[in-house]
Parts: structure tokens; C-alpha cells; sequence
């Protein structure tokens, strides 16, 4: 693969924006969940487990700690009742609420920043989708170049592997997809395009049944 | 009183990141383990000094009633 200079580039953005050939999905059309077999398909996005634990573990020190408030007798009974909520809110309530913080930013916030919408449906062909850039393209109509990278911004943030997107009919480039650190989208979009006739970088096409775990780290040989 | 709190939620959400973010680095020291050549001794190396501060930071949120901010 030739290697694109900044020029390039800006002419592929003009060359994208221009076209206005990509499909666009009604909310009541996308593919429904209960179409979806396996744990391929990909209708939300993969949060970090990171905040997600803290979240859980800010939930269960804040129980914890109105358990032992409550329970275990650091209620004074000389104390008023404004006093212990005072105590509480002093004490242990940051880390609770802090926690329940990282909970939100974690699942709804990160996400929406940090990686792509893909979905796809293998049992139903004409109903899947890739979004690429903000919009979605059938995924009949692409063809996917998958690319070990090593080098470049990507690699910086984590990916290890980029598949670069063209059109079928006039090799047009539409754009690219990376692992950034969700590991588990980008070998979805990979296991597909190799059910779908996929292009190596190496222009080898690999055909075959998915493997739902299909990690493209392992060695290949066991692919086809 | 009100903005003191905030301010340490702020701070713990801070900490609790840098802590997430020190996770990651080990977790790419841990990748890298086996590797051989210089280049990724470099990178394994930067990324136990940068291990180290991090988690310095994070304690340091993570500790007091978020005076540091």
C-alpha cells in the first residue's frame, strides 16, 4: 500500500465529503437486536471495564458505609441527625459520588468520543452496515483493505490493526476503521470482511466461515 | 462547604483516572513483556518511569479532602 501524503489526504477528505453516495438509516429501520445471532453484531459500543469497576466499587463503599452508619453504631445518640448526615457527606460520600462519576463517563461519555458505531448482521446480507466517518455504507458495496499497523497516530493510540475501506465499483477510498483500545470491534469488522471476500494487505482473499473469537493477532494459518 | 465537596469529587474522578490510566500502562508493560530489541526496551522502560508517576499522582489525588486543586 502506498502511503499517503498530506495532499492526498486532503484531496481523499474533498474526494469524501463530496460524495454523497453513502446510505442513511431511519431509526425504524436499523436492524432490530433480536436479528442479531451471536456476540458479533455490534449495536453499541464497547466501554473500558476501567470506570465502569470504579463505578461499581464507589457504589459498594457508599453501602457499605451507610450499613455501618446504620448498623454498626457510629450513630451518637447525642449527635442530631443533621450532624451524622454531615459526618457522611464529609467522610465518604466523594468517593461514592466520584465513583458513580466515573460509572457515567465511562459507559455514556467515553464512548461517544472514543470509538465507532459499526453494526452487522452476516444472517441478513443486505441489512449490514459499517459506519465509516459519521455515515453508514453497505457493507456489499466496500471493500476492505486490512493493514498491520505499526507506524503513524494509530499505532500511537493502541491500534494495532486499520482496514481501509474502498468502493467496490470504482475503488474509490471512503475511509478507514482502527482499533483504538476496543480490540474486539475491529476483529469483528475483520472476521466479516473475511466472510464477505476480504483483501489482505498482501492482496490475498480470504473466504470461509467466521470465527465469532477470531483474533487477528493469532497466526493465520488455521483461517480457511 | 458545597464547593469544598465538589472540588474533591472533582479531584477523586481525576485520581480514579490516573489510576486507570497507570492500569493501562502496566497492562502494555505486560504485553510487551516477551518482546526483544531495543526499541521496545526503550518503550518498556519509559512506560515503568511513566508508571511510577502516575501513580504517584493518583495517590496524591486520591489522598487528603482534594486540597491539591
Amino acid at each position: 500500500m502506498k502511503k499517503l501524503g498530506s495532499k492526498d489526504r486532503r484531496r481523499l477528505k474533498k474526494e469524501r465529503l463530496a460524495s454523497k453516495n453513502y446510505v442513511r438509516i431511519p431509526k425504524k429501520d436499523k436492524p432490530k437486536k433480536s436479528h442479531y445471532s451471536g456476540k458479533i453484531y455490534d449495536e453499541y459500543m464497547y466501554p473500558p471495564d476501567g470506570p465502569k469497576e470504579c463505578g461499581k466499587f464507589g457504589l459498594r463503599i457508599v453501602g457499605i458505609y451507610i450499613g455501618i452508619l446504620l448498623g454498626l453504631g457510629e450513630i451518637d445518640l447525642d449527635k442530631s441527625f443533621l450532624e451524622i448526615v454531615e459526618s457522611f457527606i464529609k467522610g465518604w460520600f466523594p468517593w461514592g459520588m466520584s465513583g458513580i462519576l466515573c460509572y457515567v463517563l465511562g459507559n455514556y461519555v467515553s464512548p461517544t468520543f472514543g470509538c465507532k458505531r459499526v453494526y452487522l448482521d452476516f444472517d441478513h446480507r443486505e441489512e449490514s452496515y459499517v459506519r465509516i466517518f459519521g455515515r453508514n455504507h453497505k457493507f456489499d458495496n466496500l471493500k476492505g483493505v486490512i493493514i498491520d499497523k505499526k507506524k503513524g497516530i494509530g499505532a500511537k493510540l493502541g491500534a494495532k490493526h486499520l482496514v481501509k475501506f474502498y468502493r467496490k465499483e470504482d475503488n474509490k477510498y471512503i475511509g478507514c476503521l482502527f482499533s483504538q483500545c476496543f480490540d474486539t470491534q475491529i476483529n469483528d469488522v475483520i472476521s466479516a470482511l473475511i466472510q464477505y471476500g476480504g483483501v489482505l494487505e498482501n492482496e490475498e482473499i480470504y473466504t470461509g466461515e467466521i470465527r465469532t473469537n477470531h483474533n487477528y493477532t493469532e497466526p493465520t494459518e488455521d483461517w480457511i | 462547604m458545597l464547593l469544598r465537596i465538589v472540588k474533591n469529587i472533582i479531584v477523586k474522578v481525576i485520581g480514579i483516572g490516573l489510576f486507570y490510566s497507570a492500569f493501562l500502562i502496566a497492562m502494555f508493560y505486560i504485553k510487551n513483556i516477551n518482546q526483544k530489541g531495543f526499541k521496545v526496551l526503550l518503550k518498556r522502560f519509559i512506560a515503568a518511569i511513566g508508571f511510577i508517576i502516575v501513580a504517584i499522582f493518583a495517590i496524591e489525588c486520591l489522598r487528603g479532602n482534594g486540597d491539591i486543586l
